[in-house]
């Protein structure tokens, strides 16, 4: 009950104005849950840092490249939560983990070190196929499990949007924001063109099953298609 | 949450002007993808795809021996056949344990050199399903593989440039040969079972790289199609990959952003499964498609392929449909494993899976040559291959049974502008080394250069009439007496 409150305090009190390309401050995040702890930590220890768009110039001690094979596989669990079992949820392929080196690790090129000593850190269409069909996965699990739990604070899909046909626009919105800072770390304010690009994503998912657009289905559906969205983007794979 | 958030809180623009371009809702990046998104367009208006040069690299694996291939020696000769001087044959060993090689000893007078009528060339006891192609054929002796390391010596024949250290050094011969019109073919490089490499070329060149056939079905169809999005949903996936925000433009170093977005179009037509149809490779397919050709020129068993698929005839199975259906404009591929022969199964290893090799070549000429482009010109006509592996082997025996790395090696070229049925370089006669030659005559010369790995690319790219200045730092030589004109 407590965390209801502060959670519905939280989302009335969630403004934010920092914008990724002309402002200045961060703005609080009032997540809870899982994600919203780690929200906390990354904020305690970036409090110094400038904001996104600022002159100042951070030091940064290595170019942006894409992920490697083993960062990857570490993160799917921790952006997509758990799924309905429990458990992490995985990209597994005929019951083994996909990016192993038992399914399609060799053929992305993870290196053994006997004939190969570095993996490629470029996007290749090979990689993107796969990872489309990685985002599919994911994300279907992800809608499974978020339709198990009552309270939204357990969700990770739609935690505040509810896809019962009663999310108003800011509500989509602001679950829009969160999952760009859950899946690309990303904290943007409501009239952000990443927001209004997602938007779309959203609206094509929901029309897409071609039932009532505020039934359950097509909700889910929408969501399903921002998560896919947000992890075939590039600002998902280049870090 | 994602395990990098502190890290991509911290980088931060370098310059300000960004915040002017994204406040003005302009991106560089936009312009950029602008450019590349209509490249293709563009070429597909200045070039025809049955009017570019082919290419295919064949690569055997762990250093194949030369003495029973492209640089045999006599048996007859007692310089050669006693197991104590520098150069041992060993072709009665190897007979004993293959009856082809016994075959080819009995036709051959007990030489083991392959010399066809008419031939300029002798081949060795495991060319024989290759020999009967002498006039497109040019083999290069003598070459200086660089290295007694199998990766960096695949590394060196791979991309023409030799490595630092364990890392490769440049692209690869085939990512190199497919970047001027990547856009006019659907996968433009295709690689199987070989390594490939893309430094600064058009990232639509990259190497598409499969195991075996069995990964075409993976690659090329939906894993799991219940769960595919609905065309709606799939088209604004689609079109929101190609917006450009601020944030790429944040992390478009070395244009990793526009090589995602180029990677991710691709993916986007492999995923369809438009592709899969001609590479269904299905037990009795209807006899007038072109799996059935396929099968028919490959000697194929139309009724169970699969085990045949599952070899490296297979994968030149697969190369020819690729090429032939206009999907690739080069490939690479394994034609051979397991060559590192250092004991004494040298004589039962080496010279079968050389001969599976070799055959794989033969019936993908055979098929270049009799398969026609929408154009009525045979393939054959627009196609180079380049027939290498990372070194050679030891011409004398080890006290196990076999042979060890060898630094001086050999290559086959042929095709488009390469004038067969010649050998250019030579071995010494004495100790099998390369010996220096004149590159304008291709004749041994005490005041010559080495043949290297750099020269024959160059010397292949330039009678494709492409560019060779990748290897501009490796000071590549024209092997003249190698160009039809």
């Amino acid at each position: 009950m407590i965390r209801r409150v502060f959670a519905a305090l939280g989302l009335c009190g969630l403004i934010i104005i920092f914008d990724a390309c002309a402002s200045d401050t961060p703005s609080p995040a009032g997540e809870a849950g899982e994600a919203g702890d780690l929200i906390e930590a990354a904020r305690e220890t970036t409090a110094q840092v400038p904001d996104l768009n600022s002159d100042e110039v951070v030091n940064s001690t290595r170019w942006a490249r894409r992920l490697q094979l083993d960062r990857l596989q570490a993160t799917i669990p921790r952006v997509a939560g758990k799924g309905v079992d429990g458990k992490p949820i995985t990209w597994r392929v005929n019951g083994k983990e996909a990016l192993s080196d038992a399914v399609f690790g060799k053929v992305l090129g993870r290196p053994d070190y006997v004939r190969q000593t570095a993996e490629s850190r470029v996007s290749t269409s090979l990689y993107l196929k796969l990872m489309r069909d990685m985002a599919r996965d994911v994300c279907t699990q992800m809608v499974v499990a978020d339709q198990a739990p009552s309270d939204n604070e357990k969700r990770n899909l739609w935690r505040f949007a509810p896809i019962d046909g009663s999310a108003s626009e800011a509500e989509i919105s602001q679950n829009i924001q969160y999952l760009l800072l859950r899946f690309l770390s990303l904290r943007v304010d409501a009239q952000h063109e990443l927001v209004s690009d997602y938007r779309e994503v959203f609206d094509a998912g929901v029309a897409s099953l071609g039932v009532d657009p505020q039934s359950v289905a097509a909700q889910a559906e929408g969501w399903r298609g921002v998560c896919i969205a947000l992890l075939e983007s590039a600002a998902f794979h280049i870090d | 949450m994602k395990a990098t958030t502190g890290l991509r809180a911290a980088r931060k623009p370098r310059f300000s002007r960004r915040r002017a371009l994204g406040g003005l809702g302009l991106t560089g990046g936009a312009l950029a993808l602008g450019d590349l998104m209509t490249a293709p367009a563009a070429h597909a208006e200045q070039a025809d795809p049955d009017e570019l040069p082919l290419f295919a690299f064949f690569f055997f694996g762990g250093g194949f021996d030369t003495l029973l291939s492209l640089d045999p020696r006599d048996h007859t000769q007692p310089e050669y056949s006693d197991p104590y001087n520098p150069i041992q044959t060993g072709y009665e060993l190897v007979a004993a344990q293959d009856s082809a090689v016994a075959q080819v000893m009995n036709d051959t007078g007990n030489t083991g050199i392959i010399t066809p009528n008419g031939s300029n060339i002798g081949f060795g006891v495991a060319m024989e399903p290759l020999a009967a192609h002498y006039e497109d054929l040019c083999v290069v002796r003598g070459m200086s593989a660089g290295t007694l390391t199998h990766s960096v010596g695949g590394q060196y024949v791979l991309t023409g440039k030799f490595p630092l250290g364990l890392r490769a050094s440049g692209s690869s011969l085939s990512t190199w040969w497919a970047r001027e019109n990547p856009g006019l073919f659907a996968i433009p490089n295709l690689v199987l079972s070989t390594e490939t490499y893309n430094d600064g070329v058009d990232p639509r060149a990259s190497g598409l790289s499969i195991l075996g056939y069995e990964d075409l079905a993976t690659v090329l169809k939906p894993l799991k199609p219940d769960i595919e999005p609905r065309e709606l949903l799939s088209k604004a996936l689609n079109k929101v990959q190609q917006r450009r925000s601020c944030i790429h433009n944040q992390i478009d170093v070395s244009s990793l952003v526009s090589a995602h977005r180029a990677a991710f179009a691709q993916s986007v037509g492999l995923s369809s499964g438009s592709l899969w149809e001609y590479f269904n490779f299905r037990s009795n397919p209807p006899v007038d498609t072109s799996i059935a050709k396929l099968y028919a020129a490959f000697g194929i068993d139309p009724t169970n392929p699969f085990p045949a698929l599952r070899e490296p005839g297979g994968r030149a199975v697969i190369a020819a449909q690729a090429i032939t259906q206009r999907i690739s404009q080069s490939v690479s591929l394994s034609v051979a494993r397991g060559l590192d022969t250092h004991g004494d199964d040298w004589t039962s290893v080496q010279a079968p899976r050389q001969r599976e090799g070799w055959r794989a070549i033969a019936g993908f000429i055979d098929y270049m040559k009799a398969t026609l482009d929408p154009k009525g010109k045979p393939y054959w006509d627009r196609m180079t291959i380049l027939v290498s592996s990372e070194f050679s082997r030891t011409p004398r025996i080890n006290a196990r049974g076999g042979r060890d790395h060898f630094f001086y090696s050999a290559a086959l070229i042929a095709g488009n502008g390469i004038k067969g049925n010649q050998v250019v370089g030579a071995s010494s006669a004495i100790d099998y080394h390369g010996v220096p030659i004149d590159h304008a005559t291709g004749t041994p010369d005490e005041m010559g250069a080495y043949i290297r790995p750099p020269d024959v690319h160059a010397t292949i790219l330039a009678a494709a009439g492409l560019s060779y200045e990748q290897l501009s730092n490796q000071s590549p030589v024209i092997l003249k007496p190698a160009l039809k004109s």
